[in-house]
């Protein structure tokens, strides 16, 4: 058991954690398929209903009808397909869009806990950038000294000051790359709730639409018997 | 005459350590332990 405790473990590599990256990729995606779905409706409104109806339109009234409630359909799948398809349009975002109104949730978590998302390089995004810049400046300056410098100690000590200044440079880079990478993913989750309010509206448009399409094309006379039926009578 | 330090400077104290000025005085430079960790789940808290 003891030799085994001693024995140096193999180095497992740590299994890789969702990022917002990830997140992003999963909302453009669910984006997509609302658009697929949203144009699917849109060919089945012009390659169907239009070619088993139009036989039973009669009449100039019915003909304009019929055509306003498809374009009112038509004109609710194109509003559904444009709302969503803004929430894959690119996005830059910046670590002053944390301002941003639609950002309050996530404000509102990093409030929480501060630390998490700016480790002990400050409580926000000025101080992840002055940190950056700080960590830079003594790395750049500590190269140059160090460069310039004779005494083989003073080298030792140069040399592991600039190690260091270069992991608190990398440390504070990827908590700003972190930070800058939530901003994105709360901008695209904040486009695709919009669409999806919208796809939801357009969804009502598309409903009065086909009615409208619908009324006008319903046949009358096929609901009407050709006869009238006989008046019951009770014979005794 | 001596120039004001800028922040980022570097120098050797007396007794031989690297300082650096960070902007208020001059300290001893360190890294610094990065324990911060948040990490995105599949559901977010709402």
């Amino acid at each position: 058991m003891g030799e085994d405790a001693e024995r140096p473990q193999a180095s497992v590599p740590a299994p890789r954690v969702p990022g917002p990256a990830d997140a992003v990729a999963d909302m453009r995606t669910t984006a997509r398929w609302t658009i697929a779905a949203a144009a699917g409706v849109g060919a089945l409104l012009l390659g169907g209903a239009p070619l088993t109806a139009i036989g039973k339109i009669s009449g100039a009234g019915e003909a304009v009808l019929a055509f306003a409630g498809l374009v009112v359909a038509l004109g609710g799948v194109g509003w559904a397909i444009w709302q969503t398809g803004e929430a894959l349009m690119p996005r830059i975002a910046t670590l002053d869009d944390l301002d941003d109104p639609a950002l309050a949730d996530l404000r509102a978590t990093i409030a929480r806990d501060p630390s998490a998302f700016y480790g002990p390089f400050g409580t926000s995004g000025a101080d992840l950038r002055k940190a950056v810049a700080f960590h830079g400046t003594v790395a750049a300056n500590l190269a140059v000294t160090a460069a310039a410098e004779t005494d083989p100690v003073r080298v030792r000590l140069l040399d592991q000051a600039l190690a260091d200044a270069r992991a608190n440079t990398e440390a504070v880079r990827r908590l700003q790359d972190r930070l800058l990478e939530f901003v994105l993913a709360w901008k695209v989750r904040a486009a695709v709730r919009r669409a999806r309010l919208h796809t939801l509206a357009a969804a009502a448009v598309i409903a009065l639409g086909a009615v409208l399409f619908l009324g006008a094309t319903h046949d009358a006379d096929a609901d009407r018997p050709a006869h009238p039926a006989p008046s019951p009578s009770v014979a005794r | 005459m001596s120039a004001e330090p800028k922040i980022g400077d570097v120098r050797f104290s007396d007794s031989g350590e690297v300082e650096v000025f960070d902007g208020t005085a001059w300290g001893p430079y360190r890294q610094i332990p990065d324990d911060a960790g948040v990490v995105l789940r599949d559901r977010t808290e709402e």
